[in-house]
């Protein structure tokens, strides 16, 4: 499938656009997006907000203001948001 | 730095690198055995990552095996197992025992493998893992967060130049090495004609200048080998010509040889190959024979004993 949409991107009925972006590179999907507008997040540029350390910026670390342990648990995996690629039953 | 770095920048000979078998029992010692034969002949070892999807000994010990056995390993990570956060935690990870080298791959479907069951993760493809890598060399985490100090990272991917569509392949190329690929493993290849078209569009755009790209050769001895490759590796076409002259051979395993002695002879001599990458399913002693019989030298310190490309071409 991709390498048919790859193809038809070339196509002379698709704006030149779309042949662009096969030739961008993708930034990490924000999966804290899942479920939301991709109108909203589109007019109001939520969809291009990128990660600091995808843009080159870099926050001075300063460990002690980081968890040094983690013993929470989640009760029931079911119970989380399921993956951005994957919707399929987590059982 | 790391001696694949210090060749790949410097293209004073030829980078020999090779795939090392995956491992799934024993001890150093089984380590240390596969190691061996092919140590004195190359100057990176693939510790793969869950090859087609098969559940392995993990890249991350096997890099520090190769380490600790004298070796210098080039840590594939793919992106099919984990998200961003243990991709990231396995590469600074891996850097403090000096394991520098990464190879950034999207990696197979897991329906590839033996466990088709398995959850896909793919927080992150091959290009924008290599960005991702290469941030960490820079100093800081995606979140933006400082690593202090730095892992010397040297960052590098793979690429397809035989799937479809071919042409795709050279711009993706080019958006590896501008994520900050700057050495390139390619697909094993059976169609020259298909691997010179790549390096020239990569000689044209720039990457073949920025990139030490190095194309793959496999070492088999059995026609069955190169049916199964064509048959069922994704990316991977053994013309009918090849296949038969492997198999209609009187001697299928010496055929087998010269087969990869000329294709590696021919992707040597093509401008803009840096080196080679060599994939070994013999395990005869072949290796050895390969690089001799190419004129290569990787027993002297990187920095030395240079060896002509025109010399391995002839």
């Amino acid at each position: 499938m991709w390498t048919v949409a790859e193809g038809r991107s070339h196509h002379a009925l698709n704006p030149n656009s779309w042949e662009g972006h096969f030739a961008e590179l993708r930034p990490p999907v924000d999966n804290q997006l899942r479920g939301s507008s991709s109108w909203k997040n589109l007019l109001t540029k939520r969809d291009v907000a990128f990660p600091d350390g995808w843009v080159g910026i870099t926050h001075p670390a300063d460990s002690s203001e980081l968890p040094m342990s983690s013993l929470n648990e989640v009760d029931d995996i079911n119970s989380l948001d399921q993956g951005f690629h994957e919707r399929t039953p987590l059982s | 730095m790391s001696r694949l770095r210090t060749l790949a920048e410097s293209r004073e000979r030829p980078i020999i690198t090779a795939e090392f078998p995956s491992i799934d029992g024993g001890n150093l010692e089984t380590v240390k055995a596969k190691l061996d034969p092919i140590l004195p002949y190359v100057d990176g070892i693939n510790a793969t990552d869950n090859p087609a999807a098969h559940a392995h000994a993990s890249n991350v010990a096997i890099a520090i095996a190769l380490k600790t056995l004298g070796a210098e390993p080039i840590m594939q990570v793919v992106c099919r197992d984990k998200n961003r956060l243990a991709a990231q935690a396995d590469i600074v990870g891996a850097a403090l025992f000096g394991v520098t080298n990464i190879c950034a791959l999207t990696g197979d479907d897991v329906t590839a493998g033996d466990e088709p069951q398995a959850r896909r993760v793919f927080d992150l493809d091959g290009p924008s893992l290599v960005k991702v890598a290469s941030g960490l060399g820079e100093g800081h985490y995606v979140s933006g967060r400082a690593i202090k100090p730095a892992p010397d990272l040297f960052v590098g991917a793979v690429e397809t130049p035989f799937g479809p569509p071919q042409q795709y392949r050279i711009e993706r190329a080019r958006i590896k090495a501008d994520a900050g690929a700057r050495f390139l493993q390619l697909q094993i290849g059976y169609q020259p004609e298909v691997l010179e078209t790549f390096i020239a569009g990569c000689v044209a755009n720039g990457v073949a200048a920025r990139t030490a790209i190095l194309p793959s050769v496999c070492l088999t001895k059995t026609a069955r080998a190169l049916n199964f490759m064509n048959d069922s590796v994704a990316g991977i076409t053994v013309p009918p010509a090849i296949r038969d002259r492997v198999s209609k051979a009187s001697d299928i395993p010496e055929e087998s040889y010269q087969l990869t002695l000329e294709l590696a002879r021919h992707a040597l001599s093509i401008p803009g190959v840096a080196g080679i990458h060599i994939a070994d399913f013999r395990h005869d002693g072949s290796f050895a024979r390969l690089i001799n019989d190419l004129g290569l030298d990787t027993s002297a310190p990187a920095s030395t004993a240079p060896v002509s490309t025109a010399a391995v071409s002839a």
